[in-house]
């Protein structure tokens, strides 16, 4: 067994604030959590959990939730490789158009949700232009696909610039080596810049998907019916003040949020 | 740098910042004439009227330096118990019926303003006495002021509807002229707004609130209103707003033409741009909701010099001045009876006073309320 040291107890008592803070802001909200989440009065203490997981609603907003999270998840993984392949080729403007799209990462959540449901209006600016094409307007707002886009509007930044900076670092003579022994475009896309670019697509994209799943005022704001797992445990706790519930059904969110991580750290290591 | 001397460092810096902030505290003593204002009932329109016109108005005519606070009422409710006589450090709470109802059931040690204080608050004496001695059914005996009346109305843009339905029987009768136009908050929604919205529907359509709600649901009657309502869900517009900004968006866009809503919050908003220049407020004479009408207390545990001063500003808050600006501004009704005084313009705008003050509703079936808010949207669909 390893001797305690007078050094290891001198840096024990110098990091006990830093443990605290830890302790008092993380560890404690996350226990009184837990705690409210469980039925000591009812008959089985994980009342709330089974209630809510065998309610046709509570799966209903689970698989919304995931839909929601893999679909933006992935459409943000699509945009980035095709935003990446442009501009590392650095055309006219490039450093300006990568500010541009870190926009939606500095505006608040709440004020994107209330541009985002303006401009998709059907009197908006994008129906406008759509009008002129297809005589009528189309209906984004309040939808899963209208959901979709503005998921990943908010959130593909993450992917794109954890991607970005891995492909930026490759060296460009593999890419050329490729090219000297024929293969095509598509073919060092599909060979090689992807299997090089795939850690950094992994670590972006879980990001993303994480943020999504967790994704609580477009949702609330430009969802109208579709209410996924933030939105409901807001609803249940700050509405209908039922604490307890909303507590179990942020506990099931945190888990199914452990199981994806816990997968992707698992791919990863596959993938090294 | 080694690990341990970075970690001596930050120790050393927590230690300064703990004890610089402890001292601080300590060594700046309060001024006499400081008055700290908590407020637990305005909402965003009524927090900035009071912080940006009322306060520095006060403190430049009272000579005074007023601390305002937004709180919630348990919170507070919860500190004051905990005082000792003199060691008060809230003069002055403007808070809604319910949390005023709840102090007086903790036996929170109040003010007797009026008739008591009537010398150095004259302007409690335009307030009308039945709001001075009584709330929601409980016995004030003058421990509060009233410094706003607040009232939901029907709401319509004017251009739109020139003649908007004068009942809610009406509404539902001519829901067909509006098919798509009519606007509601979702009832699960933070606002209250919506859940109001089906209360009054309900109780319009003859539900009998003082029922107990287990009895209530199993009537036939509760099942028939209940039809209704989806019937005029049917022709509302959809989905929902998730929350008031969203209605208004509505109305501005012209999706929604006509709901009931407060009154004081709908119209400021218009007036910030935020609806159309032509929307307006009318009454409902089968019933609408009350909003939270506002009370100012006074907490007797404080120090006389400041209760002094708490008493002045209650004075100030109750003037025809600031009264007058309530509504002719804010479109809230005052606290006090000042109608005469009233420019004829704000009638255009909503329903005179006289005309709504008999057919305010107060929500006092709270089981049935919960149930409206948790399935209103489950049983339309």
């Amino acid at each position: 067994m390893k001797k305690i040291t007078k050094q290891s107890l001198v840096t024990f008592f110098l990091l006990s604030p830093g443990l605290l803070a830890i302790g008092c802001l993380f560890f404690y909200p996350l226990f009184i959590i837990i705690k409210n989440s469980l039925a000591f009065e009812e008959e089985h203490i994980f009342y709330h959990y089974i209630k809510f997981l065998s309610s046709s609603n509570g799966l209903y907003v689970i698989g919304l939730t995931c839909l929601l999270a893999f679909g933006a998840t992935l459409l943000s993984i699509c945009l980035s490789i095709l935003l990446i392949l442009i501009l590392r080729r650095k055309p006219i403007g490039h450093s300006f158009f990568k500010t541009l799209i870190l926009a939606p990462i500095t505006i608040p959540g709440l004020i994107c949700a209330l541009g985002l449901l303006l401009f998709w209006d059907k009197n908006g600016w994008m129906n406008l232009v759509i009008q002129g094409i297809i005589n009528r307007p189309i209906q984004v707002n309040y939808t899963i696909p209208g959901l979709l886009i503005f998921y990943t509007w908010l959130f593909f930044p993450y992917t794109f610039l954890i991607t970005f900076s891995q492909v930026e670092s490759l060296d460009k003579s593999i890419e050329e080596a490729a090219e000297v022994v024929g293969a095509n475009r598509m073919q060092v896309l599909r060979y090689i810049l992807l299997p090089l670019a795939k850690p950094g697509l992994l670590a972006g994209s879980i990001i993303t998907f994480m943020l999504c799943f967790g994704a609580f005022s477009v949702p609330l704001i430009c969802g109208g019916d579709y209410r996924p797992l933030s939105v409901s445990i807001y609803t249940t706790s700050a509405i209908y003040n039922r604490w307890d519930e909303g507590s179990a059904m942020a506990v099931i969110m945190a888990l199914i949020q452990i199981f994806f991580l816990i997968s992707y750290i698992r791919i990863m290591k596959r993938t090294r | 740098m080694k690990l341990g001397k970075i970690l001596y460092t930050l120790l050393l810096y927590i230690i300064t910042f703990v004890i610089f902030t402890t001292f601080n505290g300590c060594g700046s003593k309060e001024k006499e004439l400081e008055l700290t204002f908590i407020d637990t009932n305005s909402g965003a329109n009524f927090q900035w009227f009071i912080k940006t016109k009322v306060i520095p108005e006060a403190e430049k005519t009272l000579n005074i330096k007023i601390h305002y606070v937004v709180s919630s009422g348990p919170e507070i409710i919860q500190r004051i118990k905990t005082w000792k006589k003199g060691k008060g450090d809230i003069h002055i709470l403007l808070i809604k019926p319910k949390d005023l109802v709840d102090m007086l059931s903790s036996d929170i040690p109040l003010e007797t303003l009026y008739p008591d204080k009537v010398d150095r608050i004259p302007n409690i004496t335009k307030c009308l006495e039945d709001y001075l001695t009584s709330v929601l059914g409980n016995n004030l005996n003058g421990r509060a002021a009233l410094f706003w009346r607040s009232q939901m109305n029907g709401i319509c843009n004017g251009s739109l509807i020139p003649n908007p339905p004068s009942s809610w029987k009406e509404l539902y009768e001519r829901r067909g002229e509006w098919t798509g136009h009519i606007g509601m908050v979702r009832p699960d929604a933070k606002s209250s707004g919506g859940r109001r919205f089906v209360y009054c529907f309900l109780h319009a359509f003859g539900i009998d609130f003082s029922i107990p709600f287990e009895e209530l649901k199993n009537t036939p009657e509760w099942d028939d209103v209940w039809d209704k309502f989806k019937e005029l869900y049917e022709t509302m517009h959809k989905p929902l707003a998730s929350e008031p900004p969203i209605l208004f968006n509505q109305f501005k866009k012209e999706d929604v033409w006509i709901s009931v809503y407060a009154t004081d919050y709908t119209l400021w908003s218009r007036d910030k741009g935020m609806l159309p220049e032509t929307t307006k407020a009318f009454t409902l004479n089968d019933g609408v909701t009350a909003g939270a009408d506002a009370y100012l207390v006074i907490p007797s545990f404080i120090l006389e010099k400041k209760r002094q001063a708490a008493y002045d500003f209650v004075n100030f808050l109750l003037s025809d001045e600031i009264q007058l600006q309530l509504i002719s501004t804010m479109w809230q009704y005052p606290g006090t009876e000042i109608w005469d005084k009233v420019p004829e313009h704000v009638w255009e705008n909503i329903p005179r006073w006289e005309d709504i003050k008999n057919t305010r509703i107060r929500i006092t079936n709270n089981e049935a309320f919960n149930f409206i808010r948790e399935h209103t949207m489950e049983v339309i669909k």
